[in-house]
C-alpha cells in the first residue's frame, strides 16, 4: 500500500503492544512452571490433553513466555523486528492455548484474549511509530 | 527508545487519563476488599490454600492489600499529569494483572473483574497517555 505512515494519536499502540506482550509473556510462564512443576494443578490428567504431556506443554509456555517478555522489552526500544516477531509469538500463545485449552479453560481464554490484542495493536497501529 | 512523532497538543483524549486515575483508585479498592477478605473471611474463597500456584490464602491476603495501597496512590499521582506517574502506573497495571492471572482461581470473577481494568488502564496510558503532557 503507498499510504504515507504519518503518525496519529494513536502511536502508543505499539507501546499497548509492548506491554500486553510483557504481561502475556508473564502469564505463560507461570503457566508453564505450573505444567512442569504442580501438573496435579490442572484439572485433567495427561490423558485428557490432545497431544503431549504436561511436561511439554509447560517447556513450550516457558519458553513461549520467555520469548514474550524479550519481544515486549524490543518494542519499547523501539525495535521494528520485534514488532514483527510479537505478531508471530502472539499468533503462536493463541494456537497454543487454544490446543491445551481443557488444561485449564480460564488461563488459556485469558492467553487467547490479550494475544488478540497484541495482534490488534501490532497489525492495525504497528507502522505508525518513525524510527 | 523509537522516536515517536506525536503531537504533543492536548487534545480530546487528554480525559483517558484522568479516566485510568480513577480506574486505578477503584481497582486498588477492590484490591483492599480481595484482601482483607483472604485475611479475615478467608472461607469466602472457592478454594484452600494448596489449591493454589503459590503461597497460601494469608499472603496472597497481604499482597492484594499492599498492591491495593499502591495501586490508589499511583492512581492519585496520575492527576499530576508527571511522565513517571504514568509509567508506574503501566508498569503497576501489568503486575497486576500477572498477580492476577495467578490468583484467578481463588475467586474467578473477582480476578477477571480486575484484569479488565488493567487492560484498560495499560490502554488508556499507553496510548492517550502522552496527551496529558504538562509544559515542563
Amino acid at each position: 500500500m503507498a499510504q504515507t505512515k504519518t503518525p496519529t494519536g494513536w502511536v502508543g499502540w505499539v507501546y499497548f503492544a509492548g506491554t500486553i506482550l510483557l504481561v502475556l509473556g508473564g502469564v505463560q510462564i507461570i503457566a508453564g512452571l505450573v505444567g512442569i512443576f504442580k501438573s496435579d494443578f490442572y484439572a485433567v490428567t495427561n490423558a485428557g490433553l490432545i497431544v503431549f504431556d504436561f511436561t511439554t506443554w509447560g517447556w513450550a509456555s516457558l519458553v513461549v513466555g520467555v520469548l514474550a517478555m524479550l519481544t515486549g522489552l524490543g518494542i519499547w526500544a523501539g525495535a521494528t523486528w520485534a514488532r514483527l516477531v510479537g505478531i508471530f509469538l502472539a499468533v503462536l500463545a493463541m494456537l497454543e492455548n487454544f490446543a491445551f485449552l481443557n488444561a485449564y479453560p480460564l488461563w488459556s481464554l485469558i492467553g487467547v484474549v490479550l494475544s488478540g490484542l497484541i495482534i490488534y495493536a501490532l497489525t492495525m497501529h504497528g507502522d505508525e511509530v518513525i524510527e | 527508545m523509537a522516536t515517536i512523532n506525536n503531537r504533543d497538543e492536548v487534545t480530546g483524549w487528554v480525559g483517558w487519563v484522568y479516566f485510568a486515575g480513577f480506574m486505578m483508585m477503584i481497582m486498588g479498592v477492590f484490591q483492599l476488599i480481595a484482601g482483607l477478605t483472604a485475611l479475615l473471611n478467608d472461607q469466602f474463597y472457592v478454594v484452600t490454600s494448596k489449591h493454589l500456584v503459590a503461597f497460601d490464602v494469608t499472603t496472597w491476603g497481604w499482597v492484594q492489600l499492599l498492591l491495593g495501597i499502591v495501586v490508589i496512590t499511583a492512581g492519585m499521582s496520575l492527576f499530576s499529569g508527571r511522565t513517571w506517574a504514568r509509567v508506574v502506573g503501566v508498569l503497576l497495571a501489568s503486575a497486576n494483572l500477572v498477580a492476577q492471572f495467578a490468583f484467578v482461581n481463588a475467586y474467578p470473577i473477582w480476578s477477571i473483574i480486575m484484569m479488565v481494568v488493567d487492560v484498560l488502564v495499560i490502554y488508556a496510558l499507553t496510548v492517550h497517555g502522552g496527551e496529558a503532557r504538562i509544559e515542563d
